[in-house]
């Protein structure tokens, strides 16, 4: 049946062709004296991206009419109003397969009544869906998942039909590849260089909540965008053309977010929204973008069922605790008899919200623990309270992922000042607003040295991309942190370091976290069987807001020489958002590093 | 191999949906998402595999019709999606899914949605009989409990 549909829609444009009236040309007239193809809501219609002085669009599958629709604005037009204007009694008129197009059109051209037709197939669906104002829908990022380590970023239809709760009724309008069943590098790869076709889909909101909230583990933040409904109306109309249509999707370009933008720039043309994206499109900073435009309004998290297991945890008293640990950890339920009946509840509610979360880490059921507890809990009546979280920092109040580091500071007792350029995304000692909590994630950045004395510049450092990802061990968890580090220093001299151990919270100061690891420094990647081994500490704290701090120890040891080596270092940060202040020491084999920098 | 992806992007939705007799069809499929461990690599929602494309075309299966929930589902597809989420929310008498299914079911105030939840308690037994309970049997059981439910009605349909 799908198939038969596809058949149609490709035959649809061919089966009115040849029916132009004179009123159809005196169409095409008017549009060609107003230059209607170069009218930024046709080249936003069309998806049309100029590179080289020529337009393009990344758009594939049913959505152009005309053969050279692609690459030629002027002959889509064209052959868009020759299709959608001339007079064919089709039951599936071209019109209600372009609604946007048409609208558009109706309100530059002048259009004899006797040209349009009514689409009511079409005019039933919008009005169950109803949309009249959007939400744009940001993911946190998750870095242990490659595909989801910046973020993601959909929209949310809302009907105001759907008051309170009801909410969750909406639609999420999602943008994704559609990948099959590929994982590991293949699934990397092929999403790099734009093997998978991304398409539009879309979901009832609630399920979309389901997949972050409760089985990711990822919180979200809704923002209203400031859209008339006149506009929503438009862009959903323009969804709809977009049906069996889809586009290369690129991890890093053509991503999610990406195509967002491209979708709200059709709902306001007067907007550019996209430009500053060119080599990479990081879901974030489309959010940030779109708030500078003056698009957003409000803010909402809806924190992760992870994020109200850690809440409600926290909250329990030292009784409570072990009933849990015991429950979750053996199945039985003995300790709750010693609990007053608000602890046994609390203690309940605590367990099954943890089983939950577990039921998809481990990819395994416990339907008859998790019923047993939930009829237990049930018995006891409506004796607790909705556990209240605070709300986390705004991810909107997170420096930017581009950064520009200034710095001056001396090496082994010469002096010099440095700048360093970084495309992506933060690292170790950055705000984290938004972010994974004491995480480094960096994909290229590079350092250059001048030497005062020796009045010598060199590219000092590059980085190709640096992970460090710091899961804490908890009572239930022992989930691994690890490093990645790959890179050049000095100069092009290529260097790979890696880590693997665990981390753990502390209760000092606001916010800390201690890791251990087991680390393989390579310094010179052609020495690989003979690398580095040894031991690093971390001691990362959050003192408040806007005060981090690290410090760390490593010893290594050369498998070739035997020679060990420590090294010491200590950060301290102060700021955020919009500039960073930075001092860092270092000891690296007796060397002493001192700098200082301003970070923009 | 235009007209090949296109044809997936549509089977993706028709397979997604494949209907059940009483229920939507949704079976574990949402659960079974993810690899464990470590999943450096791995898929997540950022891809998709077994969401539904965009309305119009998307045909009519299960519980949706053309990419849109059918009215008369609404809670049945609801209950099916959230039906974890909705057990946990019942045994503790709160939560935002049970608020939202105390809206469909009529109690549009936060009283009657109170109510509601306290009702959804007390009756977990019955409206969930087992560990396996379906989201099918749920649903008809919660209907039969609701039915009893004279001042419950009062409170969210009434005056």
């Amino acid at each position: 049946m799908p198939r038969f549909l596809i058949v149609l829609l490709f035959l649809a444009p061919l089966s009115t062709w040849g029916f132009s009236s004179e009123r159809t040309e005196s169409y095409v007239q008017q549009a060609l004296t107003q230059n209607l193809w170069d009218d930024p809501q046709w080249l936003r219609l069309g998806h049309y991206r100029k590179s080289w002085g020529r337009y393009h669009s990344a758009i594939e599958g049913n959505f152009f009419l005309s053969p050279e629709g692609a690459f030629n604005p002027r002959a889509e037009l064209l052959q868009t109003i020759r299709s959608l204007f001339s007079s064919s009694e089709n039951s599936k008129h071209p019109q209600c397969r372009y609604l946007a197009r048409t609208q558009w059109l109706q309100s530059r051209l002048k259009i004899s009544d006797a040209d349009l037709a009514s689409c009511p197939e079409q005019d039933s669906w919008k009005k169950v869906l109803g949309a009249e104002e959007l939400y744009i829908v940001f993911a946190s990022s998750d870095l242990n998942s490659a595909g989801s380590s910046f973020g993601h970023t959909f929209l949310r239809a809302h009907n105001p039909k759907n008051t309170k709760e009801r909410e969750l009724l909406d639609y999420g309008i999602n943008y994704a590849a559609l990948t099959g069943e590929d994982s590991g590098a293949l699934f990397a790869l092929k999403g790099l260089f734009g093997f998978y076709p991304g398409a539009y889909s879309m979901l009832p909101y609630y399920q979309k909540i389901r997949e972050y909230t409760n089985l990711e583990g990822r919180s979200l933040w809704e923002y209203k965008l400031k859209l008339s409904a006149s506009q929503v109306d438009f862009l959903i109309n323009h969804l709809l053309e977009l049906e069996g249509s889809y586009s290369a999707y690129y991890f890093l370009t053509d991503n999610c977010s990406q195509q967002i933008l491209e979708l709200l720039e059709v709902a306001v043309p007067e907007r550019d929204l996209t430009s500053s994206f060119r080599d990479a499109t990081i879901p974030l900073d489309t959010l940030k973008v779109l708030r500078d435009q003056w698009l957003l309004e409000g803010e909402r998290s809806r924190p992760s069922l992870q994020a109200y297991w850690q809440a409600h945890y926290k909250n329990l008293n030292s009784e409570e605790k072990q009933t849990v640990r015991q429950i979750v950890e053996t199945g039985h339920s003995s300790e709750l008899q010693n609990l007053s009946a608000r602890s046994q509840a609390s203690s309940l509610e605590a367990s099954l919200s943890y089983l939950a979360i577990k039921e998809y880490r481990d990819q395994k059921e416990y339907k008859d623990l998790k019923y047993r507890l939930s009829v237990q809990r049930a018995q006891l009546g409506n004796i607790t309270e909705p556990v209240a979280l605070e709300t986390p920092r705004s991810p909107l109040l997170s420096p930017d992922s581009q950064a520009y580091y200034f710095s001056v500071g001396s090496q082994d007792e010469r002096s010099f000042v440095s700048f360093k350029y970084r495309r992506a995304f933060h690292d170790l000692l950055s705000d984290d607003s938004g972010l994974s909590p004491f995480s480094h994630l960096e994909v290229l950045g590079m350092e250059l040295r001048y030497e005062t004395e020796a009045e010598r510049l060199d590219l000092h450092q590059m980085t190709l991309l640096k992970i460090f990802n710091s899961p804490p061990v908890t009572e239930f968890e022992t989930p691994l942190t690890w490093r990645f580090d790959l890179g050049t220093e000095p100069k092009f001299n290529p260097y790979l370091h890696w880590g693997v151990g665990f981390s753990r919270d502390l209760p000092f100061k606001n916010f800390s976290r201690a890791s251990l690891l087991f680390v393989n420094d390579n310094f010179d990647l052609a020495n690989i069987p003979r690398p580095h081994v040894g031991l690093e500490t971390l001691l990362m704290s959050k003192w408040n807001n806007g005060l981090r701090s690290v410090i760390s120890a490593r010893a290594l040891q050369n498998t070739r020489t035997g020679h060990v080596l420590g090294v010491g270092s200590a950060g301290v940060s102060w700021g955020g958002q919009s500039i960073e202040y930075r001092f860092e020491t270092e000891l690296y084999d007796r060397v002493p590093l001192v700098k200082a920098s301003v970070i923009f | 191999m235009k007209k090949i992806i296109v044809s997936l992007l549509m089977l993706a939705g028709a397979q997604a949906f494949a209907a059940g007799d009483a229920g939507c069809g949704l079976g574990s499929m949402i659960i079974q998402k993810n690899s464990k461990g470590l999943q450096l690599l791995a898929m997540t929602t950022n891809s998709f595999l077994f969401t539904q494309p965009l309305g119009i075309t998307s045909g009519t299966s299960g519980c949706s019709s053309r990419g849109l929930v059918m009215a008369d589902k609404e809670v049945q597809y609801f209950v099916e999606v959230n039906q974890e989420e909705l057990s946990r929310e019942m045994a503790q008498g709160h939560g935002e899914k049970l608020a939202t299914l105390a809206q469909m079911k009529g109690c549009q105030n936060e009283a009657s949605q109170k109510a509601f939840s306290s009702f959804a308690q007390n009756s977990y037994s019955r409206i969930l009989p087992a560990a396996n309970t379906s989201a099918a049997d749920m649903v008809q059981n919660l209907n039969s409990e609701l039915a009893g439910q004279q001042e419950l009605a009062q409170l969210c349909h009434g005056s």
